[in-house]
C-alpha cells in the first residue's frame, strides 16, 4: 500500500532549480534509500515533502501522503501532520536539539503536539520512549539537557521524537554521517527497532552505498537534481542501468577485499619513529598514552581510530617538531626534543601536511600562486616552481590566480597537495585526506598520491577512519583506541585475521556496498560509545566495558583484563590478553 | 627560448595566459562593493557622508565668516543673507561655526576609528595567537582600561591636554575605546588559529607574528571594517557629550558638542542656535550608521536574502 | 569550578584595586583644591588653607605617596574621606546612588522590553514592513547623541506646556521641592526615563533582533517545526527562549555600566546622581569624590559583570555544567 507518493517535485531558489521532476513512493514497512552526492539534491527533497524548505524555495509538483495533497496544502493542515504522520531525523544530532530544554521536555513535546495527554503522562510516555530506543537509565537521563549526551545518543532522542505518535513514514536525513562507524551501526540498529514498532514507511537519504545496502528495499540514485535511476536494492547492485550508477559502485573502495600493491622496499631506513609519546591536556586524562610505531622509507603508514581515540593528536604532537611530554620522536634520525630553531625549520621541508577539508586549509584570500608559494617564500625560496607544481599534481598553472573559491572541491585538494610537496618534503602526513570529497573525486585524489607516491619517492603517514580507504592504500596500520594502539602490523594481516577484539568489531561494523553480504552478516553492534578525549580510564584494559570478548570470559580470565593493562608484544601484534576470543 | 617562461617566476599574475582577463581585484571584493553598492542604506549614507565632508571643508572657504569672527552689529540674530545660519549670542557667526565644529567631529571621528580599531587588531591578535603570558599581561590591561571611568579619566585630564592639542584628545578617545573589540578579535582569532591553512603554515615554518597578519588579520577584515565605522560614530558622540561639559575640545576652537551646549540655553528663543549644529550632527552619525549596517550585511554572506 | 570562581573574583578584587588607585592619583596630580580657596573673599592666610587641606588630606604640599596611603588606608576601610570643603564623601555617594538607580532602573528596564518586543517582532517578519519601519527608528533614534535628545525633548515639554497652558511635564530635578506626591515624582520622571528609554530600546532592538535571526535559522527551529509545532510555538519556546541568553547577559552588563554612564541625561534634567557629581565634582576640584565615583564605578562594572556571569550560567545549561 503507497503512504507517501511525489510526483514531478520541482524546487528552484530562484533560478536555478535544485530538484527538477524527481519521483518515487514508498509503502508502508518499505525502506527507499535516496543515495546521491553533494549538490544531488536528496536533502532538498526530503524537506519539500515536509513543507520545510526556507521561504525563497519555489516548489512545484505533487506531493501525496495517503492520496492527500500536501503542496500548497494550510500551513494548518501540514503542522497537524508534521510530527504524526510525517516524522524527521535529521543529520547533526549536536545542532538538532534545543540547548536549553531537558531531553525529556523535549520528546514530550512532540507527544503533546498531537496528542491531549496531561504533562505528566506525556514526560512517563517520553521515559518509555528513551528506554525503546536504547538510552540507559531512561528515567533519570530524561532530566539531563542535550549537551550531556554524546552525539549517538542525541541521535536516538531524535529517533524517539519521530516515532512518538506512530507516523506513518519516517524520513532520515543522513542520520548517521556525523556519527563513528559502531554508533553507526547501533544507530541503524535503533531505526530498524523504530521501523517494525511503528510500521512505518522509511525515507532514508544518505551518501554511503554500504549503508543503503543493508537497509534499503529499494534505491533511487539522485544527480544534480534529477533521477538517475530507481530500482530494487539487488538490481542496482548488480544490475546497474546507468554508467554513473556504474562508476559509483566502482570508485567506492571496499573494505571487504584484498588490493594488490607492490610492496615497499623491505627494510628501508626509518623516516618516523614515535616511541613512547604521551600527550595530556592540562590535567586531564592522557589522550594519547605510550604510543610507538614507525614509518619506513617509501612506505605508507595508516592510523585508524574513531574520534577522540588520539589519532589527531599523535599528528599534530608530530608536527609540531618540538619535545613531547614523555616518549621520543625521530623524524629522518633527527630526535625533536633537541632540535635549535633553525634545525626544525630545515626539518620541516621534509616533514609536509596535507589536511581533510581542503576548503578550511587554503586561506580563501589567496591567490592559488601566493598559496602553493607559501612555503618557498617561508624558506626563503624563489616562487618559480610553483607552474611546476602546479602541473605535477595535475592543475593548470594558468589558474594560478585565481581564488581557491574558483575550484572544486577536489581541484581545492590537489591544489593542497602542490602546497604540501613545495619543498619536496620526504614523508608526508595525509589528515583524513579524501573524507570531505564526493566518492567519484575521491578515487581520483587517491590515485594521484599513488601517482606521487611512486614518482618522487615518499612516505605517507595517512590518519583516517576509513577503513576501507585505510585498507586500499596503506601498506602497515596501527588501531588506535583511548588514546592506545591496540593492533599494529601489515595491511592485509590486519583486516584479514583481526586479533584485537576492537579491530574486529570496527571491521565488522562497516557497512559493505553489497546487499547480499549485507544481508547475510550477523549484526551484533558493538556496545557503549568510543570514549571522548578527557575520559579517565582505572586500571586495565580500556576496552573490556564493551569488549564481547570480556562480556563471555570467566571470572579467573576477566580477572586480568580488570587488572592488567595489556601491551603490545612486539613490532606487530594485538594488545589483548585474550586475542584468540578467550574461549579457546 | 626562455623568455616565455620568464614572467611565470614574477607574479601569480602574470602567468594567466593572454586573452583571459586578469583578475586584479579578489572577487570576493567584488561581490561585497556590489552588495554594498546595491543596498539602499550604503548609498544614501555614502552620498550623506560624501556632502557633509564637502560642506564642512568647502563651506568655510565659500561662507563669509570665520568661526573666529564677532559681528558686533549682530547679536543673536536669525538667519540672513550675512548671516546664513543668523548669529550667536556674541555675535559668532552660526554657519561658519558649525562648520568648523563639523570639520573637528569628522576628523576625530574618523582618526579615532582608525587608531582604537588598529589597536585592537594588534593587541587582540597578538593575545589570542600566543595565548599563555602574553595574553595574561594584555587581557589584564584590557581589563583594566574597561573598568578605568574613560570620561572620568578624559575630564580630568582634559585641562592638562591644553589648547590645540586636540590630537592629544583623539590618542586619548582610542585609548578607551579598542578594549571590547579588542576581546571579540581575540576570540575570533583563537578559532582561526586552529583552522587548518593556519596549521599549514604553522607546519611550514612561516613565523607567528607573519602568520597574524597575513592570515589572521584579514581573514576578519570585515568584523575590522565594520568595527571601525562603528567607533567612528562611537567617537563622535563621546567627543560631543565631553564637549558639552567643557572638557573636550576647547576655545578658541569649536566643536559640535560646546555649539549644542550653548545653543541649548538659547534654543527656545533663537532656536537657529541650537537645531543646525544638533541636526548636522545627527545627518553626520546617521550617515556613518548607514555605512557600518550596508558593510556589515554586505560582507555577511548568509545575509544574501535581502531580496527575500 | 569553586577554584575557577575564586580566581576570577580575586583578580576581579585586584582589578577594581588598581584602578581605584590610579583614579586617585590621577585626579590627585591633576586637580588642584588649593585653587577654590584662592578665589574666596578675602583670601583666607596660606597657613588657613594649609591647616584645612591637611585636614582633608588634600593638600598638595605633603608627598603625593603619604597623600595616596593615606587615602588607601581609609578607603579599605570603606571610608572615601572628605570632599573639599568637608562634607563626607560617604553619606554624599550614598544619596546619590539613590538617585541614579531609581532613574537608571526605570529606563533600563523600560527600554530594553520595549527593545526586545520590536527586536523580537522585527526578526520574525524580517523585511516586512515592521521590520524596515523599526530599523529606520531605531537607527534615527541611535544617531541623536543623549545630549541633542535630552534637549529637544525639554523643547517639546516646554513648547506642549505653554501650548495647553499647563504644567504637564517638569523638566528639573526628582521632585518639586515642598511637594510630595507621586503624581509629581512621575511628571519629572517621564522625560528623563524616556531619554534613556529610547537610547537602551534602539540599541537593544537590533540587538535582539540579530540575536533571533541567528537562531531562527538552526536546526534544532527546525526539528521543532518537524515535531508538528506551530511556527509561533516553535518560534516562542525554542529561538526566542535561546536568543534571549545573550541579551540578558548583556542587559545585567549595561546596568552596571549606567551607573556613571548617565552623566548627560543627570546634568540636563537635574538629577543629583552620581553622573552628574562626577562632573560637578572634577569642576570643584574634588580629589577624594572623584576618586570614590571611580572606584564605585569600577565595583559596579564588575559587579555588572559577575552578574552577567551568573544569569548567563542560570539561562543556559551548557555553560553550568563547565
Amino acid at each position: 500500500m503507497t503512504v507517501l507518493e511525489v510526483r514531478d517535485l520541482t524546487v528552484r531558489f530562484g533560478e536555478t532549480p535544485a530538484v527538477q521532476g524527481v519521483a518515487f513512493e514508498v509503502a508502508r514497512g518499505e525502506v527507499l534509500g535516496v543515495v546521491g552526492e553533494s549538490g544531488s539534491g536528496k536533502s532538498v527533497s526530503v524537506l519539500a515533502v515536509l513543507g520545510l524548505l526556507p521561504r525563497q524555495a519555489a516548489v512545484t509538483g505533487s506531493v501525496r501522503l495517503h492520496g492527500r495533497e500536501l503542496l500548497g496544502a494550510p500551513e494548518k493542515e501540514l503542522t497537524a501532520l508534521r510530527g504524526r504522520s510525517l516524522a524527521m531525523v535529521f543529520q547533526d544530532p549536536l545542532a538538532a536539539l534545543t540547548p536549553v530544554h531537558r531531553i525529556g521536555d523535549q520528546v514530550a513535546e512532540a507527544i503533546l503536539a498531537h496528542q491531549d495527554l496531561p504533562r505528566k503522562q506525556a514526560r512517563a510516555r517520553a521515559v518509555d520512549l528513551l528506554d525503546l530506543v536504547g538510552i540507559p537509565e531512561p528515567g533519570r537521563r530524561a532530566r539531563a539537557f542535550p549537551h550531556e549526551f554524546s552525539g549517538g545518543m542525541r541521535q536516538r532522542v531524535m529517533i524517539a521524537m519521530a516515532v512518538a505518535n506512530d507516523p506513518d513514514v519516517i524520513i532520515c536525513d543522513e542520520p548517521t554521517t556525523a556519527l563513528d562507524v559502531t554508533v553507526q551501526a547501533q544507530i541503524l540498529d535503533v531505526l530498524g527497532t523504530a521501523r517494525r514498532e511503528t510500521g512505518a514507511a522509511v525515507v532514508f537519504v544518505t551518501h554511503d552505498l554500504g549503508v543503503v545496502a543493508g537497509l534499503a528495499d529499494r534505491v533511487m540514485v539522485l544527480r544534480a537534481g534529477r533521477v538517475e535511476e530507481t530500482a530494487p536494492v539487488d538490481d542496482l547492485f548488480f544490475r546497474p542501468r546507468t554508467a554513473y550508477t556504474r562508476n559509483l559502485l566502482a570508485a567506492v573502495p571496499r573494505i571487504d577485499r584484498r588490493h594488490r600493491r607492490s610492496a615497499p622496499p623491505p627494510g628501508g631506513e626509518r623516516v618516523l619513529q614515535v616511541e613512547g609519546l604521551v600527550k595530556r591536556y592540562g590535567r586531564g586524562a592522557r589522550a594519547v598514552d605510550r604510543v610507538s610505531f614507525a614509518v619506513r622509507a617509501g612506505e605508507t603508514f595508516g592510523l585508524v581510530g574513531e574520534s577522540g581515540c588520539g589519532k589527531t593528536t599523535t599528528l599534530m604532537e608530530i608536527l609540531a617538531l618540538a619535545a613531547p611530554q614523555a616518549g621520543r620522536i625521530v623524524v629522518l634520525g633527527r630526535d625533536t626534543a633537541g632540535l635549535t630553531r633553525r634545525e626544525r625549520l630545515e626539518l620541516r621541508r621534509d616533514l609536509q601536511v596535507v589536511f581533510q577539508d581542503p576548503m578550511a586549509s587554503l586561506d580563501p584570500r589567496m591567490t592559488v600562486h601566493d598559496i602553493v608559494a607559501e612555503p618557498l617564500r617561508a624558506h626563503g625560496l624563489a616562487a618559480d616552481r610553483v607552474p611546476e607544481l602546479l602541473r605535477l599534481v595535475g592543475l593548470d598553472p594558468g589558474q594560478a590566480a585565481r581564488y581557491p573559491q574558483d575550484f572544486s572541491g577536489g581541484q581545492r585538494q590537489r591544489i593542497a597537495i602542490a602546497r604540501a610537496l613545495a619543498l619536496a618534503p620526504r614523508l608526508l602526513v595525509l589528515d583524513e585526506p579524501v573524507s570531505a570529497l564526493d566518492v567519484s573525486i575521491r578515487a581520483e585524489v587517491i590515485a594521484l598520491l599513488a601517482d606521487l607516491k611512486a614518482r618522487l619517492g615518499l612516505s605517507y603517514l595517512l590518519v583516517a577512519h576509513d577503513l576501507a580507504l585505510v585498507r586500499g592504500i596503506a601498506d602497515r596500520v596501527a588501531v588506535m583506541y583511548a588514546g592506545r594502539i591496540v593492533e599494529i602490523g601489515p595491511v592485509e594481516a590486519v583486516f584479514a585475521e583481526p586479533r584485537h577484539p576492537y579491530t574486529r568489531a570496527l571491521l565488522a561494523a562497516v557497512p559493505v556496498p553489497d546487499p547480499a553480504r549485507e544481508r547475510a552478516r550477523r549484526r551484533a553492534p558493538l556496545r557503549g560509545e568510543p570514549p571522548g578525549g578527557a575520559a579517565a580510564y582505572p586500571g586495565g584494559c580500556r576496552f573490556r566495558g564493551r569488549c564481547p570478548v570480556y562480556a563471555e570470559l570467566a571470572a579467573a580470565p576477566a580477572s586480568r583484563c580488570v587488572n592488567e593493562e595489556p601491551e603490545l608484544g612486539g613490532a606487530d601484534g594485538a594488545a589483548c590478553h585474550h586475542p584468540s576470543g578467550g574461549t579457546r | 627560448m626562455t623568455h616565455d617562461m620568464k614572467p611565470d617566476a614574477v607574479a601569480g599574475v602574470r602567468v594567466t595566459p593572454p586573452g583571459e582577463p586578469v583578475v586584479r581585484v579578489p572577487a570576493r571584493w567584488r561581490i561585497v562593493l556590489g552588495r554594498f553598492a546595491g543596498s539602499w542604506g550604503g548609498r544614501a549614507g555614502v552620498v550623506l557622508l560624501g556632502g557633509l565632508f564637502v560642506l564642512a571643508f568647502a563651506g568655510p572657504v565659500v561662507g563669509p565668516w570665520s568661526y573666529e569672527d564677532r559681528d558686533f552689529l549682530a547679536f543673536l540674530q536669525g538667519p540672513s543673507w550675512a548671516h546664513w545660519f543668523g548669529t550667536t549670542q556674541t555675535g559668532g557667526d552660526v554657519f561658519a561655526l558649525t562648520l568648523r565644529g563639523m570639520q573637528k567631529s569628522l576628523l576625530i571621528g574618523l582618526l579615532v576609528a582608525v587608531v582604537s580599531t588598529g589597536v585592537a587588531a594588534v593587541v587582540g591578535a597578538f593575545a589570542g595567537y600566543y595565548l599563555g603570558w602574553t595574553d595574561r599581561v594584555l587581557g589584564w590591561v584590557t581589563d583594566l582600561l574597561l573598568v578605568l571611568p574613560a570620561f572620568l579619566v578624559i575630564a580630568v585630564l582634559s585641562p592638562a591636554i591644553g589648547h590645540g592639542a586636540w590630537l592629544v584628545l583623539v590618542m586619548l578617545l582610542a585609548a578607551f575605546m579598542w578594549m571590547v573589540t579588542s576581546k571579540v578579535v581575540r576570540g575570533m582569532t583563537i578559532s582561526i588559529k586552529e583552522r587548518e591553512y593556519v596549521l599549514a603554515a604553522r607546519f611550514m615554518g612561516v613565523p607567528g607574528y607573519r602568520i597574524i597578519f597575513r592570515h589572521v588579520l584579514p581573514n576578519m577584515a570585515s568584523l575590522l571594517i565594520v568595527d571601525a565605522t562603528i567607533n567612528v560614530s562611537a567617537a563622535i558622540l563621546t567627543e560631543t557629550s565631553l564637549s558639552y561639559f567643557g572638557f573636550g575640545v576647547r576655545p578658541p576652537d569649536v566643536s559640535l558638542g560646546g555649539l549644542i551646549a550653548d545653543g541649548a540655553r538659547t534654543a527656545l528663543y533663537a532656536p537657529w542656535t541650537f537645531w543646525f549644529a544638533a541636526g548636522l550632527l545627527v545627518l553626520l552619525v546617521l550617515a556613518v550608521n548607514l555605512i557600518g549596517d550596508a558593510l556589515r550585511d554586505a560582507f555577511d554572506p548568509t545575509s544574501d536574502g535581502r531580496r527575500r | 569550578m569553586a577554584g575557577f570562581l575564586a580566581r576570577r573574583l580575586i583578580g576581579y578584587v585586584v582589578l577594581v584595586a588598581v584602578a581605584a588607585s590610579v583614579a586617585y592619583l590621577l585626579a590627585a596630580v591633576a586637580l588642584n583644591p588649593r585653587a577654590n580657596y584662592a578665589e574666596r573673599t578675602p583670601r583666607p592666610p596660606e597657613s588657613a588653607v594649609d591647616a584645612q587641606l591637611a585636614a582633608y588630606n588634600l593638600n598638595d604640599k605633603e608627598p603625593l605617596a603619604s597623600r595616596f596611603a593615606t587615602w588607601a588606608g581609609g578607603a579599605l576601610r570603606g571610608d572615601f574621606g572628605r570632599t573639599w570643603n568637608g562634607a563626607s564623601v560617604n553619606d554624599d555617594l550614598g544619596r546619590r546612588a539613590g538617585v541614579t538607580l531609581r532613574l537608571v532602573a526605570a529606563g533600563l528596564l523600560l527600554g530594553a522590553v520595549a527593545g526586545i518586543a520590536v527586536g523580537a517582532c522585527a526578526a520574525v517578519g524580517q523585511y516586512g514592513w515592521f521590520d524596515r519601519l523599526s530599523t529606520l527608528a531605531s537607527f534615527g533614534v541611535l544617531a541623536v547623541p543623549t545630549v541633542v535628545l535630552a534637549n529637544v525633548l525639554i523643547i517639546g515639554a516646554v513648547w506642549l506646556n505653554d501650548l495647553t497652558g499647563m504644567k504637564i511635564f517638569l523638566v528639573s530635578g526628582e521632585a518639586t521641592p515642598g511637594v510630595d506626591s507621586v503624581l509629581d515624582r512621575l511628571r519629572h520622571l517621564v522625560l528623563p526615563t524616556l531619554t534613556l528609554a529610547l537610547g537602551m530600546a534602539a540599541v537593544f532592538s537590533r540587538y535582539q533582533r540579530n540575536m533571533l535571526l541567528d537562531v531562527l535559522g538552526a536546526d534544532f527551529v527546525r526539528t521543532a517545526r518537524a515535531k508538528g509545532l506551530t511556527r509561533r510555538a516553535a518560534y516562542g519556546r525554542h529561538a526566542l527562549r535561546v536568543a534571549l541568553i545573550p541579551v540578558a547577559t548583556y542587559f545585567a552588563f549595561t546596568f552596571g555600566a549606567l551607573l556613571v554612564g548617565t552623566t548627560v541625561t543627570e546634568t540636563i534634567f537635574g538629577w543629583y546622581g552620581l553622573g552628574q557629581q562626577l562632573v560637578a565634582s572634577i569642576r570643584a576640584n574634588d580629589v577624594n569624590t572623584v576618586a570614590a565615583i571611580s572606584c564605585l564605578a569600577a565595583v559596579a562594572l564588575l559587579v555588572a559583570a559577575v552578574a552577567a556571569d551568573v544569569l548567563h550560567a542560570v539561562l543556559d545549561p551548557r555553560v553550568r555544567a563547565t
